[in-house]
């Protein structure tokens, strides 16, 4: 039998040996310590903002328009916090990116397709990286309940755990990989842009009518 | 001497020691929780070492009269109470006062304080005879205390006055205004009536949104680490209360045992008190067939109106004897360290902090769309929502359960109002109006989401009727409030608390002009401008928005991603709110005190049969893996799934008294 992957869900069909391995592979991450990844989120603003003011100031000495000031600053701001976002694993850096994105397409209606591939992008970047494994792990070992089926299987099972064997080192790509993690990062990360773009349709069409 | 009795053997009596020495309990209390006593034995042992006699009270023995003179929160604390005016053997009056304590000078003091009469007689009873017999004899003193100190003490912060006169004559000017200027020209006061909505409603709506962003950028803050919990001494910990308040909930009293029982405590330091009602005769059958171990209190509250939860507390407020006091719903699941994490929590927290706030959660999220729904909502406000309040420091609405407080600060706010039928939301403005603080903490409590349509708009139609009684208590005196709690903090309050029913109030009727603009263009424009009918659809969409991409955040903290697809749905959960409201606002006119009863137990999660029998002890430990290893020390887990641990209570006064030491040698 393969290790269970600590970070998805369990089955609800499993059978009892799986729940137990399922149940080891939690405490095993629980036990190994993990740490959510902690961005400097002061210093991500910091740099942002300096970014930003030298892009207006050189733009703006260039007599470039308020819309062409505009457009590279909101897309500094989508990059820059969707990688936060899909490394770091920070819920409110892809509430940022969504907004700059939202930004960007109301500035240009065009871009909304392009912007959306952008946070397929990512979002599949969010399946697969580590930043958001740690903090499944963090979450699984401090506020999430566990089942029944756990239950039994912790309760069963000696506390001793063989930490050379920790998942960190052990645990393969896939095991990282979560689909509602991307489909709930796609969500995020689109719902700005998707909600400019409606809302854009939508006042055209109600006053073309 | 018990074990010159015999009722305790040397080992036993060296393991009672060394669990003396190691949780700070007495010794008395370290027996029974062991079971190696019993209480009558216990108190033989007691009475012969303080050299008192024993009674075993009867509440028809005590002389009401005399009773009358003593107050029943002081002998609820003190664990005593008055029996009879007697003659000594020289023909003097004494009065015989029965204490599950040591006799002490203090009691005599107040007794011939209290009757002028200077000869007083102490005899010992059990910590249970005097609490029945003061929920017997005391018992219109104790409904009158429970329903009415507030409401006597301080009338301003007491719901009991739904509508206070200024307020009245308030809505009737408004009403007024709007009629007359409707004759005298439509468009103006229409345009004004729809302004002032749509602002409101920006304003709830944006108010919200940032609370909860500033929350999302938190989410991985610990108020609590779990060093800080482990490091905590368990001799240190102080007596803990339990207050589950239940009503017709006879099928889910086991679990509640089950629950508790995996709290990480000493048994000695844990008291639970069932609050039970008096016409619910099932449940008490139910809990008393249930064999709660002697840790659990069974308290019937005597039947009076207004019949709420708080009113209950209030009473199961008199007899706690905890420093801290948390109230939990019957099927409540909270994390086993959720009473450590508090008191790290309050020793960190300052003088001023009175309350700490768990997180609430569900445990049955996927039963249906509806606790789908339910567990997104939780999930915004108890991650996001509070945790942004605790950093603005914005006064927190308490939620409904795991609300932890310092015993005797909730007593001097004047507990909970029974008028109030969210009386925790009115008690966590309350206290932050009178300059106390309420914080968050770090731990969860699992409970059953609604899951029946009706069942969740009775629950919802009441929380939002209390929303409404507490922004109208709180807003008797808004200058006052400014001063005391300062302005930003009144706009927090106002825009969250008010905004909110005010927001569902709204809704469809920007909903009703949008379809109407949608299906006949231009048909509002002779009654509204242009530019209003594009506000109000703006900020209908606007706010359906935020309120969607909040409940796409809230599965975010808890990782819960399955969830987030739903929250796509959230419009149309919130037009269930809106129904709610209309009930809530049409209930606060005619019934504001009335109850609406949530019935609890209909999860498939929750099912009784499956609750293991008490006697096999606590069930395996619920808590997150790291718990097992990390938070909690080994032996802790070996000593819950132990069944020996099932909990017995401490005896009343001998914890707090000097015969702690008689005890000990007893």
């Amino acid at each position: 039998m393969t290790a269970a992957n600590p970070l998805s869900e369990l089955r609800p069909d499993a059978s009892p040996a799986e729940a137990e391995s399922f149940a080891e592979s939690r405490m095993r991450l629980a036990t190994s310590g993990p740490t959510p990844p902690r961005v400097p989120m002061r210093r991500v603003l910091l740099i942002c903002a300096a970014v930003l003011g030298v892009e207006t100031a050189v733009l703006l000495a260039t007599d470039r328009s308020l819309q062409d000031v505009l457009l590279p600053g909101y897309l500094i701001l989508m990059v820059a916090f969707g990688l936060v976002f899909c490394l770091g694993a920070v819920t409110v850096a892809g509430f940022a990116a969504g907004a700059a994105a939202a930004g960007l397409v109301v500035l240009q209606h065009d871009v909304l397709l392009p912007v959306l591939a952008g946070a397929v992008l990512l979002a599949l970047g969010c399946g697969v990286a580590p930043g958001w494994a740690r903090v499944e792990a963090w979450q699984a070992a401090h506020s999430r309940s566990l089942t029944a089926e756990e239950e039994v299987a912790v309760g069963q099972r000696a506390l001793s755990v063989d930490r050379s064997r920790g998942w960190s080192r052990g645990v393969r790509l896939r095991n990282y990989w979560r689909g509602d993690r991307v489909v709930a990062a796609f969500l995020v990360l689109s719902f700005h842009p998707l909600m400019a773009g409606f809302s854009l349709w939508f006042i055209g069409w109600t006053s073309g009518r | 001497m018990l074990v010159e009795q015999g009722a305790l053997t040397e080992e036993q009596l060296a393991a009672a020691l060394e669990q003396h020495e190691r949780v700070g309990a007495p010794l008395g209390a370290v027996v029974l929780a062991k079971g190696w006593v019993t209480r009558r034995e216990l108190y033989v042992a007691l009475a012969e070492v303080w050299g008192a006699d024993l009674a075993f009270v009867d509440p028809v023995d005590v002389d009401e009269e005399l009773a009358r003179r003593f107050p029943a929160a002081m002998l609820a604390r003190e664990t005593w109470l008055p029996l009879r005016i007697e003659e000594d053997g020289d023909g003097r009056p004494q009065v015989v006062v029965a204490t599950a304590g040591r006799p002490s000078a203090h009691i005599a003091e107040e007794v011939v304080q209290r009757t002028g009469i200077p000869r007083v007689r102490q005899v010992v009873t059990t910590d249970w005879d005097v609490q029945r017999a003061l929920r017997t004899v005391w018992r219109d003193e104790l409904v009158h205390d429970a329903v009415s100190a507030l409401a006597e003490r301080r009338p301003d912060e007491s719901a009991s006055t739904v509508f206070v006169w200024p307020q009245i004559a308030a809505a009737i000017a408004v009403v007024v205004a709007l009629v007359v200027g409707a004759v005298l020209d439509l468009p103006t006061t229409l345009l004004v009536l729809v302004a002032t909505v749509n602002v409101a409603v920006a304003l709830a709506v944006g108010t919200k949104a940032l609370i909860s962003t500033v929350g999302t950028a938190w989410e991985t803050v610990e108020q609590v680490s779990d060093e800080e919990v482990a490091a905590l001494d368990d001799a240190d910990l102080p007596i803990y209360t339990i207050l589950v308040p239940v009503y017709k909930e006879a099928g889910i009293v086991g679990l509640l045992m089950r629950n508790l029982a995996d709290l990480d405590y000493p048994r000695e330091k844990l008291e639970i008190l069932l609050l039970l009602e008096e016409d619910d005769p099932e449940t008490l059958t139910a809990a008393l067939a249930a064999a709660p171990p002697d840790i659990v209190r069974i308290i019937v509250v005597p039947h009076s109106l207004p019949k709420t939860k708080p009113r209950a507390c209030n009473v199961g407020l008199t007899f706690a004897r905890g420093e801290y006091v948390v109230i939990y719903d019957a099927e409540d699941r909270p994390d086993a360290d959720q009473l450590k994490k508090s008191i790290v929590a309050f020793r960190k927290g300052g003088d001023d902090l009175v309350c700490v706030q768990a997180a609430l959660n569900y445990f049955n999220a996927k039963e249906n769309l509806l606790t789908r729904m339910f567990t997104l909502e939780y999930s915004s406000w108890f991650d996001y929502t509070l945790a942004g309040l605790d950093k603005l420091r914005l006064p927190i609405p308490l939620g409904g359960t795991s609300n932890h407080f310092r015993a005797d600060m909730l007593r001097d706010l004047g507990g909970w109002d029974p008028y109030n039928v969210t009386e925790d939301a009115d008690l966590g403005i309350r206290a932050s109006a009178r300059g106390h603080r309420v914080a968050v903490v770090n731990s969860t409590t699992y409970e059953e989401a609604n899951m029946a349509v009706g069942n969740w708009i009775r629950q919802r139609s009441r929380w939002i009727k209390g929303y409404m009684q507490t922004v109208l208590v709180h807003t008797r005196h808004p200058w006052r409030l400014i001063r005391s709690v300062g302005p930003r903090q009144t706009a927090g309050f106002a825009l969250l608390i008010g905004g909110t029913p005010l927001m569902f109030l709204a809704t469809p009727w920007l909903y009703a002009m949008m379809v109407v603009e949608l299906l006949w263009p231009g048909v509002m424009v002779p009654a509204l401008p242009q530019w209003l009918v594009d506000v109000s659809l703006a900020n209908l969409l606007l706010g359906n928005g935020v309120i969607i991409y909040l409940s796409l955040l809230a599965g975010f903290k808890r990782r819960t991603y399955g969830l987030v697809p739903f929250a796509l749905l959230s419009p149309f959960y919130w037009l269930l709110h809106s129904i709610a409201s209309y009930k809530a606002l049409w209930q606060l006119i005619v019934n504001p005190f009335y109850w609406e009863k949530t019935n609890h137990g209909l999860s498939s999660h929750v099912q009784v049969e499956d609750v293991p029998e008490l006697a096999d002890g606590p069930a395996p430990v619920r808590a997150a893996a790291s718990h097992v290893e990390t938070v909690q020390p080994r032996r802790d887990v070996v000593r819950l799934m132990d069944p020996s641990a099932v909990p017995v209570p401490p005896p009343a006064a001998v914890e707090d008294t000097p015969g702690q030491i008689e005890e000990d040698r007893a």
